[in-house]
């Protein structure tokens, strides 16, 4: 080999080391396929924007921010799947994850015996920062959900309450909440219901309703069930007010109900005109990029990311123990859902709950509700 | 008195949802033997094309029409390309043959309308109901119940009580002494899969209508409960198909307000099945041909 050649494989091989480091690789597990595509959408949409942003200001650490995006059609195989190969390869820094609370749970784990960062945005199971330190959550404990949505039901005065909800964790978890606040605030429970994550036809659900004719009643689903329900109890003559959970809150559900959601109530999501500047420049954004369906996922989402470049560069490292105690020490951060005050020693995060009411076809911010 | 009116208007409009769903099954394996699984997607089409229709056109009647002719034909292509070369394999080789089609046109409606499925942007009909004694009624599941009912004893008495309905069921027992009489078994088959996919489509579009929604997976769950009714109501058979529907909606309605801390709807269709097989292997009525 003659000096000239050494010196020009030297330069080849620094250089692949350079770039081989250059990138910081963040990766996102959300349903891209399946029943659940509306919220990948707007995850995918919303950390493309986050991604697109830190990069524009200079990146992190000197690096770039690469994002690598992972579907798993809400299928807790799936997730595993995916989450094996990537705490084999390794090449992330952290993992976060928008989806529903089935393959965040079966994922968890995985991540945690890895010990690389996993970040859920939206699912909330109880079970999933129970896997251990290497996992946090960024939206709200189904429980708290459940308990903030009984203050709010109690503070509007109603005293009799009927319960439907989708028979899954996220249903389970949330109406858990609910009931032991319930207890708690003496707010009486008149009725509970469940149905199948497949079921559309509620007649005998309206018929009970209308039977038990409370005061109101709280529902717990997804906008593709949720919906077909709203429009079947108003159709079947039930005209009390009806309260909802976050995953109704969101474009397709308005659009499937029509004037039939008009009053409802939803709890802990955000509607475009939430009150918060930067929120609002990003929705703006995030409608360009026509991923504005679930805007409160979508905030989540981009939330992590300002989460985690706030870690990394108060670390100074992409370490995983370090930065996993930098997330858990964030305090009072700002970000684009209001301001972060910290995790809680289980990893859950402390935040407002904002409530949205559809008003014309549209939701509006109406007030917003402290942890 | 009123919330047991309401289980059993709900639990017949449901069994009517149910006949119109599986009438176009029903009539395709009683003339021809074959379990066209396929026929879900063929509902979900029908729905997905008067919906995108509809909302280009402002007109629900445009809508309609497209849906059911454009279902007639991709049924009879369904047929022509899938099935006719199979006529003579064993059954189980079009079981799976249309397994696989229902999955490939259930992928082919997420890429095609999206995952999240299609709404009408305008639509009148799905929060008018009638008031009948304390009773809502929506006027689209009323609609789908007089069509069903219509539909199915119509069709019961044509298939049983005609010339022509008796020449087709011929085909079906005996094809080469149906041919000498004069019966051309190419046109029945044909006419079977078109009547059929145009039931389906005209169910497709009313339940759309009824819920203001369609999904791609818009026809798994009716997709089982067609196979159940299919064999309640005695393979093929047009009444017994009515009866098995209404008495499937029954249970559901009327299982669900009582039992559903234990068990969920489709859990309580299934039973049902199982009990009367036990009792009655034949089904409610007897087999055609």
């Amino acid at each position: 080999m003659t000096l000239k050649s050494f010196f020009a494989s030297a330069i080849c091989f620094i250089s692949l080391l350079s770039s081989a480091s250059a990138d910081i690789l963040i990766g996102l597990q959300t349903p891209l396929t399946g029943p659940a595509a509306t919220l990948g959408k707007s995850a995918k949409g919303a950390a493309e924007i986050a991604v697109d942003r830190i990069n524009a200001s200079g990146g992190l650490l000197g690096q770039k921010l690469v994002l690598q995006i992972y579907d798993d059609q809400i299928q807790g195989a799936q997730a595993i799947s995916i989450a094996n190969q990537v705490t084999s390869d390794r090449k992330l820094t952290a993992m976060i994850a928008s989806s529903y609370s089935e393959p965040t749970r079966a994922a968890a784990t995985i991540y945690q015996s890895a010990k690389m960062l996993y970040l859920a945005a939206t699912a909330s199971h109880p079970d999933i920062t129970k896997a251990g330190n290497f996992v946090f959550r960024g939206s709200h404990l189904g429980e708290s959900q459940g308990e903030q949505a009984a203050a709010y039901m109690k503070k509007q005065g109603y005293k009799k309450l009927s319960i439907v909800k989708v028979d899954n964790d996220f249903g389970a978890s949330v109406i858990n909440g609910l009931k032991d606040r319930a207890k708690q605030i003496d707010l009486g429970i008149a009725s509970e219901y469940a149905f199948s994550m497949s079921d559309r036809q509620f007649g005998t659900l309206v018929a009970n309703i209308k039977r038990d004719a409370p005061d109101v009643v709280y529902i717990c689903a997804f906008e593709f069930n949720g919906g077909p329900l709203v429009a079947q109890l108003r159709a079947g003559g039930f005209t009390g007010p009806l309260v909802a959970c976050q995953s109704m809150g969101n474009q397709v559900f308005l659009q499937i109900t029509g004037p039939a959601s008009e009053g409802i109530a939803v709890i802990d999501t955000r509607a475009p005109d939430y009150p918060n500047p930067a929120f609002q420049d990003f929705f703006k954004e995030l409608k360009a990029r026509g991923a504005e369906a679930s805007p409160d996922g979508a905030s989540s989402t981009y939330a992590f990311f300002e989460i985690l470049a706030d870690a990394i560069k108060r670390t100074g490292s992409t370490d995983p123990e370090r930065l996993r105690d930098a997330v858990a020490a964030t305090k009072e951060l700002p970000t684009i859902r209001g301001v972060l005050h910290g995790f809680t020693a289980g990893r859950e995060v402390l935040q407002e709950y904002p409530v949205l009411k559809a008003q014309n076809g549209k939701f509006a911010h109406v007030e917003s509700l402290e942890p | 008195m009123i919330y047991y009116a309401d289980l059993l208007v709900n639990g017949l409009a449901l069994g009517c949802l149910y006949a119109m769903a599986s009438v176009g099954l029903t009539l395709i394996y009683g003339l021809l033997r074959i379990l066209h699984i396929a026929h879900a997607g063929v509902f979900t089409l029908g729905a997905m094309i008067g919906i995108s229709l509809t909302n280009l056109t402002s007109s629900l009647v445009i809508g309609f029409t497209g849906a059911i002719c454009l279902s007639m034909i991709a049924g009879c292509l369904m047929y022509r390309i899938f099935y006719e070369r199979i006529l003579r394999e064993p059954p189980h080789v079009a079981v799976l043959i249309s397994i696989g089609l229902l999955i490939v046109m259930e992928d082919s409606f997420r890429i095609i309308f999206g995952e999240e499925g299609i709404t009408l942007h305008n639509n009148p009909f799905y929060l008018k109901t009638v008031d009948v004694a304390g009773i809502q009624l929506n006027v689209v599941f009323l609609a789908l119940a007089a069509i069903a009912v219509i539909t199915l004893t119509g069709l019961a008495y044509f298939v049983n009580g005609t010339r022509v309905g008796i020449a087709w069921r011929a085909t079906v027992s005996k094809p080469l002494i149906a041919t000498s009489f004069g019966v051309d078994v190419i046109k029945v088959r044909y006419l079977a899969f078109g009547i059929g996919s145009m039931l389906a489509a005209i169910a497709g579009v009313m339940v759309a209508v009824m819920n203001n929604l369609v999904e791609p997976s818009f026809g798994s769950v009716v997709s089982y409960k067609s196979l159940a009714i299919i064999v309640l109501g005695g393979l093929g058979n047009m009444n017994g198909a009515l009866l098995a529907s209404l008495c499937l909606g029954l249970a559901e309605s009327f299982g669900t307000a009582f039992f559903d801390s234990y068990l969920d709807r489709n859990a309580i269709a299934a039973l049902v099945l199982i009990v009367v097989l036990m009792a009655r292997p034949s089904g409610f009525g007897r087999g055609t041909a």
